[in-house]
């Protein structure tokens, strides 16, 4: 069985409901419809997203459901991204956030972690200026508040 | 980036270290004011850097850098609202925690209240060792104290001595004490100090999930514990899971019924005609802090169908109880996992063996001081057995008063055929008398004991041996210890008896590294004594010279085989290790990470050491002294 996607250009995309149904939203709103082959519009996803986002339901379409990890501290998840999943992710920045926000829209777990673990890894080790620089944020501190910050939390520092 | 949603950006912190936390507050405020809650998530005071700017709080060199008693206040008043879990050592920490900023200083406003907690969204909070460390301040007075002895001791009244109270519900708390070791200010400094931390207990009882005290808090002030923590903790906080709170004594099963939520208690067990009145399925961990009679650990067994681990003081038994143990249900053994004795006593042989029926599924045994004869009924009786600890510690003044059965290990290892790990380095196995006895647990992954009782040559003797043992060398060396003054009259030197003495050394060894190459699963591997607790050094004393000499010559390559050794030390023992042992264990044991005992100062040392590191960068060789600040 299949169902018919329509990004926000208009393009059409036939697709197994099997693939489809990774994303959660997706899998709601076909509940929802019950049997119906009416396209399904997708407004927030563009059709270059579309094309990766279902490029990466297609090669995980087998995988069991996630059990949310249960931890206490939100700090001590793991890095670790498949091989696969690091290579799927090997694309420009403006690309990566849009499958960050379009993985988030369609709820997409397995997608969103593997894109925020993708971006979490593009921050380790990186100084506050090369972290800026990296994702082209201005710095809105004055010398003076940023002073104070590192003072406030001098005690995270290793030495 | 700026399309991104804070909410993303908080699942992206979820993968950060705290090393990344600090750097990223500092990128920008929307950065920061989503990354400071993880910053401060977690604060252990002993951890990072706030050891080292505590110490010197209030120090010259504090107020020049600007990490003054004001700025530590001043941060938890900022940022307190983040923590989440509280790990205090510090005294300085748990006034900065519990105190709001503005009213230091401020006496009337105190009287208005006006004084709470300013982390108030506390999950978990520790106290230990808050008696250990001092600030700048604290050692100051305490070293002025010890110059000033004499003084009489405090002749004010004991309501003047605790000062007003910071809030009504410590009326009655607490039973103030003159110390003779404190000054008054001190006692009172103490009294204030000890209610702050409660009053964070307190704004906090509605949520916190664990709760954990140390007998340092206790030292400065003494509780009343049954009214006090009554209604504080077992009348108010229904959510704990985890409280661990050596000197609390309360009733055991009462405090499960007002705590359902329990998972792990620490407490002083107190049974109310000798049972646990009640089923309590949620309890997981319960450390009793004093001994039990055997007929109370079966009734408790019974009570917590649920229970995986119990530690006791010790367990008291005695005949009488025999026949009531006899006629106890058999029927519904325990899920008990982990048992920990803190002291063996003569009967625990016995126990041991009543307590097996109840106990099919236990793997962890840790019995402080074991004797032989309990180290006998294990495989017997606990035939499933995994791991056996002995946590005895070897420090100098413990050393003379520890009387091990030098059996003991002998035969757990040809007993015991499932044990993975052996944790017991006060112990030793003998290798003159043990080396032919079959060892059955060829498991084993861990392996920490020393092995001794080999004969060696004296250094005399090994430099004859190494010159050739003739008649012509023994008279060189001894001409060569004349001139160094050493005194050789009663040292009979035979180069024939050398020869025969290191051909036996060599022969033990080779029996002793046979026995060990048979443990093909070891990854841990420690011969010698770890370091004592407090002490940054290898005692001399504990250096041995009936050691294994660790050379290839002697035997070593025979643990060729142990090819997952991943740590290996031989700290405390008097090891010939050279370069060529160093190249044969580079090359034969893929997986090692840690090698210990090349300790020393002397060049040789550091030599072997710049070998190691070219041999195997990978390698940490790590110092049984710790660095010193």
């Amino acid at each position: 069985m299949t169902v018919i996607l329509v990004s926000s250009d208009n393009q059409d995309f036939k697709v197994d409901k099997e693939v489809a149904e990774r994303s959660i939203l997706i899998k709601n709103m076909l509940e929802d419809v019950g049997e119906s082959d009416s396209p399904i519009p997708l407004p927030n996803v563009t059709s270059a997203v579309l094309t990766k986002v279902i490029e990466y339901c297609e090669h995980h379409r087998n995988d069991p459901v996630q059990v949310p990890e249960e931890t206490d501290d939100p700090r001590k998840r793991s890095n670790d991204i498949e091989e696969w999943d690091m290579k799927f992710m090997q694309v420009d920045q403006e690309m990566l956030f849009e499958i960050i926000l379009a993985a988030n829209y369609l709820d997409i777990k397995p997608l969103l972690d593997v894109g925020c673990k993708t971006v979490a890894n593009i921050i380790k080790g990186k100084t506050p200026e090369e972290i800026r620089k990296a994702f082209n944020i201005v710095n809105d501190f004055t010398p003076e508040e940023e002073a104070q910050i590192k003072k406030e939390n001098e005690w995270a520092e290793d030495r | 980036m700026n399309k991104i949603p804070t909410e993303i950006l908080v699942d992206i912190g979820s993968y950060l270290s705290l090393q990344d936390y600090l750097y990223c507050i500092q990128v920008s405020r929307t950065w920061n004011s989503v990354f400071i809650p993880f910053l401060w998530h977690t604060i252990d005071d002993s951890l990072h850097a706030w050891p080292r700017i505590l110490k010197t709080l209030d120090s010259d060199t504090s107020k020049a850098s600007g990490l003054d008693e004001d700025w530590l206040l001043g941060i938890f008043a900022k940022y307190g609202r983040h923590i989440q879990h509280l790990n205090l050592h510090w005294k300085a920490i748990i006034k900065a925690a519990s105190t709001r900023h503005h009213c230091i200083s401020d006496v009337d406003k105190e009287k208005d209240n006006n004084i709470g907690a300013i982390c108030t969204n506390l999950k978990s909070l520790s106290v230990a060792d808050i008696d250990q460390n001092l600030t700048y301040l604290q050692e100051k007075a305490r070293s002025a104290q010890n110059k000033s002895t004499g003084l009489p001791p405090s002749t004010r009244s004991l309501e003047a001595l605790t000062g007003p109270l910071i809030s009504p519900i410590f009326e009655n708390a607490f039973k103030p004490q003159l110390r003779g070791t404190r000054t008054e200010d001190q006692q009172l400094e103490d009294w204030r100090l000890v209610q702050q931390f409660w009053l964070l207990v307190h704004q906090n009882r509605l949520h916190l999930l664990a709760l954990r005290i140390d007998t340092s808090l206790d030292t400065l002030v003494e509780m009343n514990t049954t009214g006090f923590i009554d209604t504080m903790v077992v009348q108010h906080m229904a959510q704990l899971v985890d409280l661990q709170y050596r000197e609390f004594r309360y009733d055991t099963t009462i405090l499960l019924r007002q705590l359902p939520q329990l998972r792990s208690l620490q407490s002083q067990v107190v049974l109310t005609d000798g049972v646990l009145t009640g089923s309590f399925s949620c309890l997981r961990c319960l450390l009793a802090c004093r001994s039990l009679s055997l007929i109370e650990i079966i009734t408790l067994l019974q009570s917590l169908p649920n229970l995986r681990e119990l530690g006791v003081t010790q367990i008291n038994y005695t005949e009488e109880e025999e026949p009531v143990i006899e006629n106890m249900d058999r029927t519904a053994p325990s899920a008990l996992q982990s048992l920990r004795i803190d002291r063996s006593s003569d009967c625990d042989a016995l126990s041991l063996q009543d307590l097996s029926a109840w106990l099919p599924h236990l793997t962890n045994l840790s019995v402080g001081q074991m004797r032989y004869d309990v180290a006998m009924i294990l495989g017997d009786y606990y035939p499933q057995l995994e791991s056996l600890t002995d946590p005895l510690e070897t420090t100098k003044s413990q050393a003379s008063e520890i009387s091990i059965h030098s059996r003991v290990l002998a035969v757990v290892l040809s007993s015991c055929a499932s044990l993975k790990s052996l944790d017991a380095q006060v112990h030793t196995i003998d290798m003159s008398f043990y080396a032919n006895e079959p060892w059955k647990c060829l498991e084993l992954e861990t392996l920490h004991c020393r092995v001794r009782g080999i004969t060696r040559l004296t250094q005399t003797e090994q430099s004859i041996y190494n010159d050739g043992c003739t008649n012509t060398s023994a008279k060189k060396v001894m001409q060569y210890l004349w001139m160094d003054g050493y005194d050789y009259e009663d040292e009979e030197v035979d180069p024939d008896m050398i020869l025969a003495k290191h051909a036996d050394s060599v022969a033990q060894q080779k029996r002793a590294y046979n026995r060990l190459a048979g443990l093909k699963h070891l990854k841990s591997l420690q011969l010698g004594p770890r370091q004592p607790r407090g002490m940054d050094y290898c005692p001399e004393d504990l250096r041995r010279e009936d050691t294994l000499e660790l050379t290839l010559e002697s035997g070593l390559d025979r643990l060729s085989e142990l090819k997952r050794l991943e740590v290996f030390s031989f700290e405390g023992t008097s090891h010939r290790v050279g370069k060529a042992e160093l190249e044969w264990m580079a090359e034969n044991w893929p997986r090692l990470r840690e090698l210990r005992g090349l300790n020393g100062w002397s060049r040789e040392a550091k030599e072997l050491k710049e070998y190691m590191n070219q041999l195997r960068p990978d390698v940490v060789l790590s110092d049984f002294r710790i660095a010193m600040d």
